[in-house]
């Protein structure tokens, strides 16, 4: 990707009110991006004929599969082998899908021999963390970098599982509502320091992690969510943040937060919670999609709302009341955010 | 909802950052310049846009709701009032806001699909037994002339949708001799002519044809249909025991689609499209190489060499086309 003509006026203007920038005109081949479309061929070609390849392998049956021992070995050997080709070599799409298949085919090796050897679940699991984190700090592979971190919480929450610690998938849901605010709210100081490399494939992966581990918690009425989370602390949770939110924005927009609009906008978020207790999903949704498009973040901003989509009908759906009620709830609704739109309208002079 | 400009400009300055080329203080201030941030107008448009469009939605998906309840209270002439009245004023407020306005178009929405649950509710309330196929017809059938003043993109797929969904339960529940072949045949035939609509009125200039989303589906629809037909061609058919004038039809297509491709090549130069006709062809061929016996080795260095020369032409591609 060049950089635009906009980037370079802006820029420019940096350049004249004494910041240091560097000279964009030397700087043309900055980041190069590529189509998608390019990067999903290569991709998904790289991965088929990974597969495809490992299937030819698997039915030579070869003797060292049988092997704990070398299973491990091959397993790692893959993993440094991937990093040092992916870190090395001059970045291209080929190389680097196939390095990742390579990467991801010696993990699942690698957790098969080491799971043999140890024969605990929690080791493996605890290793499996640890190679993740490895992974992301060492693998120049923003694909990789977004996997680990939903592979980082689904270890955890088997984790949580296995080790049947009540209420525990509370303590996680906690650290990563911390986390997502904290990363949402200061893109610019994380983009300017170290974390600048990591920053939006660990952004993306733990925002789709978030939505994916509510719908599992609460969107199903499984023995699971009831014995490792808490609903309502669940929702408490995204309820501060949303708040947190908020007033971090009315200060930026120089909206009195003691005035009628901010309390307003405060106490709608409240009983917005309160009335969605039992399905935190729908206003983490909301919070996600607000947060993207603050920071016009396309992607996550058509995720969050296909999530917002899918936890609303089951909200519907998990409603213990006849058809007949649920469309009146519906229509009800349906009028409400008429009216709220009418009245927004309305009164667009006293926000602005 | 979001410029998108500014939303690349935003990004590419996060990119200097990243690379140490800018420092926080220079980051901040940069996209102060630009106006980053979404402005206290923008954030209302947006709520004000995702409050009528969610509030419009709830209404649709309430009724629904109601008339699938089959309320046994209501007589067949309240249910049909009901829906008539709403029908008649989501059209009024159309007629009255002007239906390229935005709640124009929400009420445009609202009333194309109140069409289809009145439709519904007549097959509920005369036990008509028709096929469910003429009810999506009669639906495409009647809101033709809304959806061709409506000069709105997503209606006009919501339109394209509803005649594919139309055409292929007519195939499946009319067609005694169903075959695959015909069926894929029929819809390449209706989304190139949408298509090609499209393409003529971009040229033309017309002013609500705009971005490259809507050729790009249905052209990803047009190669999916390729791509089964021709499978369905290459593993079922067998010669002389079958129609070989529809399987002749179907390659002919297939060089037509060749031709698309050429010409979004040639002129219109969008990577995305050409990225779709290449994989067709890889699935295709692939897959013909499978119907021929190959191994497995073999299939992944086909599958490796077609991947990588496709993904490194496209490459080439739009460099060059960048560089233009």
């Amino acid at each position: 990707m060049r950089a635009s003509k906009e980037t370079i006026e802006v820029l420019q203007q940096l350049k004249d009110e004494n910041y240091e920038v560097v000279n964009m005109e030397s700087e043309e081949s900055l980041g190069e991006s590529t189509p998608w479309i390019i990067n999903g061929l290569v991709g998904l070609a790289a991965w088929l004929s990974a597969i495809l390849g490992l299937f030819f392998v698997f039915l030579q049956r070869f003797n060292f599969f049988e092997n704990k021992f070398i299973l491990t070995i091959l397993g790692f050997s893959f993993i440094v082998g991937a990093m040092f080709v992916m870190n090395s070599l001059k970045k291209s799409i080929f190389v680097s899908q196939i390095t990742l298949a390579f990467c991801i085919l010696g993990e699942i090796f690698a957790m098969i021999g080491i799971g043999q050897i140890s024969e605990s679940v929690s080791i493996t699991i605890g290793l499996n963390v640890l190679i993740q984190i490895f992974i992301i700090y060492n693998f120049k592979s923003s694909i990789h970098r977004l996997l680990s971190v939903p592979a980082i919480i689904a270890s955890l929450l088997i984790l949580v599982g296995y080790l049947e610690i009540p209420f525990l998938g509370n303590i996680i849901l906690l650290f990563m509502v911390v986390l997502l605010g904290y990363l949402w709210l200061n893109k610019e100081m994380c983009m300017s320091s170290f974390l600048g490399n990591f920053y939006n494939p660990i952004i993306h992966g733990l925002t789709i992690s978030f939505i994916v581990l509510l719908l599992i918690a609460f969107g199903t009425n499984s023995s699971f969510s009831s014995e490792y989370f808490i609903v309502w602390l669940a929702t408490l949770y995204i309820v501060s943040l949303m708040i947190y939110y908020e007033i971090r924005l009315m200060k930026a927009h120089h909206i009195e937060i003691l005035s009628w609009v901010g309390i307003f906008i405060m106490i709608l978020t409240v009983l917005f919670g309160v009335v969605t207790l039992q399905s935190p999903g729908i206003l983490a949704a909301i919070l996600i999609f607000t947060l993207s498009f603050n920071q016009r973040n396309t992607f996550i901003m058509v995720v969050s709302f296909i999530a917002l989509i899918l936890y609303s009908i089951l909200y519907y759906y998990n409603m213990e009341v006849t058809l007949l009620i649920k469309s009146i709830i519906l229509m009800s609704c349906g009028v409400f955010f008429l009216i709220a739109k009418f009245t927004l309208s309305r009164m667009g002079g006293e926000i602005n | 909802m979001i410029d998108m400009k500014v939303s690349k400009t935003g990004h590419e300055l996060f990119e200097l950052a990243k690379e140490k080329k800018i420092d926080k203080l220079g980051l901040s201030r940069g996209l102060e310049l630009m106006r980053f941030y979404p402005s206290k107008s923008e954030w209302k448009k947006m709520i004000s846009t995702l409050l009528l469009f969610g509030g419009v939605a709830f209404l649709i998906t309430g009724t629904i709701f109601f008339f699938a309840y089959n309320w046994q209270e209501l007589t067949k002439y309240t249910k049909f009032l009901l829906i008539e009245v709403a029908l008649i004023l989501s059209t009024v407020v159309v007629l009255w806001k002007n239906p390229v306005s935005i709640i124009g178009k929400a009420c445009l929405i609202t009333s194309i699909m109140l069409v289809g649950v009145m439709l519904a509710v007549f097959g509920q309330v005369y036990q008509t037994g028709a096929d469910s196929y003429a009810l999506f017809v009669s639906w495409a059938f009647l809101i033709s002339g809304w959806v061709f003043v409506s000069e709105f993109l997503p209606i006009w797929m919501g339109y394209i949708a509803l005649i594919n969904l139309a055409s292929s339960l007519y195939w499946n529940q009319m067609m005694s001799d169903f075959s695959f072949i015909k069926f894929f045949q029929i819809l390449i035939l209706i989304n190139i002519f949408f298509l090609v609509l499209f393409e003529v009125l971009k040229i033309k200039g017309t002013h609500w044809i705009n971005g490259r989303w809507f050729p790009r589906v249905l052209t990803a629809w047009i190669y999916l249909c390729f791509s089964l037909g021709m499978i369905n061609l290459i593993g079922e058919y067998e010669f002389f025991r079958d129609n070989d004038l529809a399987a002749l039809l179907l390659l002919l297509m297939f060089v037509t689609g060749l031709g698309i491709t050429f010409y979004y090549y040639q002129h219109i130069k969008d990577i995305t499209i050409l990225g779709f006709a290449l994989l067709s062809f890889i699935i295709i061929f692939t897959f013909l190489m499978v119907k021929l016996g190959a191994g497995l080795l073999f299939l992944a260095l086909i599958v490796l060499v077609q991947g990588g020369s496709a993904g490194w032409w496209l490459n080439k591609l739009n460099a060059e086309w960048r560089r233009d």
